[in-house]
């Protein structure tokens, strides 16, 4: 959490283990109004509440939260732990002040392959009850399956995940092994192969330092009294991992060049190859402190270069308080944009990438100023819900400070998702979607990739010591293709990679980055839509397929078919398997 | 981002270019009030603790103003403008509101009203009122200024260009330095958007001389330089940005 950013102009300055019921929420047909001509998508809602078996309340403090440390929720990360083709899901869970290492602990759950989970924490192995806030996902070990990174308020936690050949999932937690375990408190953390070896390296976004025996005093906030933080409170550098390859890391942030002067109160980050100059560069997302970019320059060095790039601040040179981060090519230029989410007070901010390594604040432009200035936003995620072949923008959301309840702060405690769908050069806000959109929640974390197996995009958001809730989408027609990707080594999923599908005249690419929106992961697959309008002379059959993996090497697939889930691997060999039917 | 007109409106409360008026109970009927001594003194007041900053006493005196003369417009928008200048807009509005109903002539209120609906995103809203300014007052500069701000939102750039040309040309005619440097600053947002990078540099250039407070402008101005190859020109604007924001906005805030 944060403050709102500077002021420029403006009047003063020159700038838990019950279970209660199921919550789970139908996403009906996610973009109800398609504008294609002659396409009518109507919105289409089933009851999945009881089906789905999440039934899970996420902890964080206390309601109403009284310290900083209450505020940010838990997060969550699509796995296929088993290897069986199917997303399951991960809940890094908190605890309460009073016993911060004795919290109702983390959740793992398997997915049957229909979008139905069965809890699966105890004979899985895992036992972490300290305050849990996010979590990375990655073969670390390169054994083929995906193993996971648990940030904490306190020591972070590596779980090797040993589920093998019979399927059943087993994790064993190795993190002093790996000479891993860092007390502070980290919020995000993301795998990369940032140094091109071929395995996976880790960079963690570390907070503040906040002593739960001594919270500091309130401040003022608009003349109402409200927990202090994060200003005033010491922020912690971030630390950056490198994979060993022996399954052990090893700190490199300082002769990597990854510890700036200034430390910032980190709270998401990406890894993803910025520039596309063939290597795998960091963006972390501080709260209201300048954001870094951490330029590769390859040999295991960076370049801080957040200000000279444009991403460290907004348009206006104000620090956001910057809570989650999505890439997207929103401007059609090959390049990927950034998507930063915000205080209340502040708009969101999108950062069009310009070439050469330079950004710009074009967030008025894309209609994505003023609309999100009254909210406090977290996680956000571009994805092609509608299957229109352009990709549209979630927001969670949901205020810090309990205060906001009262009304005096223009911006409500509880506050509903955002929606917008993308409308040709402008993003527009959808209020509908079986009303989920107009229902405030205490929104917090993300993840988003296909739970069902029908090949569009489901959404899984965790709330401020709420229900988890499962968000199907239920889009009605439309062309669907889920690529996977895959790769020798540690890299298996080939994070970092650029997808592109090519077809009806235009090219859409997608990022398979490291890292999540905010405390979260999302599933390790490109999802693209097509749709004609009803009356078209004919349909796309097929996109033509271009991927460019991590190290800049780019494969050209060829002509792919519509409507099925395929896994290309480096090697040439690619493997369709079946969408399921809507 | 930000684009407030408030310094406006306070300065015409302050000045009291807008007389003061009371409702005669009527509804849409106002009439001028003579500005009792006891009212210019609440006003003044008043005032002087906004500009200090002291918000809560302003709103506690605005409070007895209120109970004692309930429907005096300017004790409304007095109390309205105390929330506003503290961004508590949501607060302002509902007074704004109150002052409003009571005398619907008083542009000043109007047009601070206008950017508390601006500031809560409310674009439509916001848009209306700044259009009902004009129509009493066409060559209100702020007026123009806001719905070029809120045309640059929606991407409706060319009727921008208007709106900032006129708010530019009133706030020179009138010698108001520091709305002509905002004003520069945010016209130079919708020439960047178009890549008139030049003509983004000398419009910037002009605001940080008209005001060198602004330290937004030397951050664009950094911006702008760089696009233009210009680095040592971009390091030093950077530089001038880094300075005017540690004098304007102290790292405590």
């Amino acid at each position: 959490m944060g403050l709102p950013a500077g002021n420029h102009g403006s009047p003063r300055s020159g700038g838990t283990v019950k279970r209660p019921r199921l919550a789970v929420r139908v996403l009906a047909a996610l973009l109800l109004l398609c504008r294609i001509s002659g396409v009518n998508a109507q919105p289409r809602s089933s009851d999945v509440t009881a089906r789905s078996g999440v039934d899970f309340r996420m902890t964080c403090g206390d309601m109403p939260a009284r310290e900083i440390l209450e505020v940010n929720g838990g997060g969550v990360a699509m796995i296929d732990v088993e290897n069986d083709g199917d997303l399951d899901l991960f809940f890094a869970n908190g605890a309460r002040m009073a016993a911060p290492d004795r919290g109702p602990g983390c959740r793992l759950y398997v997915n049957d392959g229909h979008g139905v989970f069965r809890e699966v924490t105890q004979e899985a192995g895992i036992n972490i009850t300290r305050w849990a806030n996010g979590v990375a996902v990655g073969d670390y070990d390169a054994d083929g399956f995906d193993d996971l990174y648990i940030t904490c308020y306190g020591a972070d936690v590596l779980l090797r995940n040993q589920s093998g050949r019979d399927a059943s999932p087993r994790f064993a937690d190795v993190t002093s092994a790996a000479g891993l375990g860092d007390a502070r408190w980290s919020t995000s953390a993301a795998f990369g192969d940032v140094d091109a070896d071929g395995d996976l390296d880790l960079y963690v976004a570390n907070y503040l330092d906040f002593d739960i025996s001594h919270p500091p005093p309130r401040r003022q906030f608009k003349g109402v009294a409200v927990m202090a933080g994060p200003k005033g409170l010491t922020p912690q550098h971030d630390v950056l991992y490198e994979n060993l390859g022996d399954g052990r890391f090893r700190d490199i942030t300082t002769e990597s060049g990854c510890r700036p002067q200034r430390a910032g109160y980190g709270l998401v980050v990406q890894i993803a190859d910025l520039d596309r100059d063939g290597r795998q560069d960091i963006f972390v997302g501080n709260d209201s402190t300048e954001n870094f970019f951490f330029h590769n320059l390859g040999q295991r060095r960076f370049r801080e270069m957040g200000l000279m790039s444009g991403l460290s601040s907004d348009g206006d040179g104000d620090n956001q308080a910057t809570m989650g981060v999505a890439v997207a090519d929103v401007d059609d230029n090959g390049l990927p944009d950034l998507f930063s989410t915000s205080f209340s007070d502040d708009s969101d901010v999108l950062h069009l990438n310009m070439g050469r390594g330079l950004f710009e604040d074009r967030t008025s432009q894309f209609g994505l100023g003023l609309i999100t200035r009254p909210f406090l936003s977290w996680a956000c995620g571009f994805y092609d819900f509608d299957l229109d072949a352009d990709e549209d923008l979630f927001i969670t959301q949901g205020h810090v400070y309990p205060e906001a309840a009262t009304g005096k702060i223009d911006s409500d405690y509880a506050q509903p998702p955002l929606l917008f769908e993308r409308d040709g050069r402008r993003f527009r806000r959808n209020m509908d979607a079986a009303g989920m959109l107009r229902t405030p929640i205490h929104g917090r974390a993300a993840a988003f990739g296909d739970l069902d197996g029908d090949g569009d995009v489901d959404i899984v958001l965790t709330t401020l010591n709420g229900p988890v809730q499962v968000l199907r989408n239920e889009a009605a027609g439309g062309n669907r293709l889920v690529v996977e990707l895959r790769q020798s080594g540690g890299n298996r999923r080939a994070y970092g990679s650029v997808v592109e599908a090519a077809c009806c005249g235009r090219t859409q690419r997608r990022w398979l980055t490291g890292g999540g929106s905010f405390q979260a992961v999302n599933a390790p697959a490109a999802y693209f839509g097509c749709r004609h309008a009803a009356n078209a002379a004919s349909q796309p059959s097929s996109a033509s397929l271009t991927i460019t993996w991590p190290d800049g090497t780019a494969t050209k697939v060829g002509e792919v078919g519509w409507n099925q889930r395929v896994i290309v691997d480096r090697e040439g060999t690619m493997k369709r398997v079946a969408l399921r039917r809507e | 981002m930000r684009a407030a007109g408030s310094i406006v409106v306070a300065a015409l409360l302050c000045a009291g270019s807008l007389a003061p008026v009371v409702s005669d109970g009527r509804a849409g009927t106002t009439r001028p009030a003579a500005t009792s001594q006891a009212a210019s003194r609440e006003l003044a007041a008043c005032l002087q603790l906004i500009r200090q900053g002291d918000y809560a006493r302003a709103r506690a005196l605005a409070a007895e103003w209120i109970e004692r003369e309930p429907r005096n417009a300017r004790a409304h928008g007095m109390m309205g403008l105390a929330y506003h200048m503290e961004d508590r807009h949501q607060q302002a509005v509902a007074y704004f509101e109150r002052a409003l109903a009571l005398d619907a002539a008083d542009d000043a209120v109007r047009s601070a009203y206008g950017w508390c609906l601006y500031y809560l995103g409310r674009a439509a809203d916001a848009r209306a009122q700044f259009e009902r300014l004009l129509k009493s007052l066409p060559d209100h500069a702020d007026s123009h200024f806001a719905l070029a701000v809120l045309d640059l939102d929606e991407d409706q750039l060319d009727s921008a260009v208007d709106r900032f040309r006129r708010a530019i040309d009133s706030a020179a005619a009138h010698r108001r330095k520091e709305d002509e440097a905002r004003y520069r600053i945010r016209f130079a947002d919708l020439l960047t958007r178009r890549e008139d990078w030049t003509q983004a540099q000398t419009e910037l250039a002009r605001a940080v001389k008209l005001n060198p407070d602004l330290y937004a402008a030397y951050y664009k101005l950094s911006r702008v330089r760089v696009r233009l190859g210009d680095v040592e020109g971009a390091r030093a604007a950077q530089q001038m940005h880094d300075q005017a924001r540690r004098r304007v906005r102290p790292p405590s805030e």
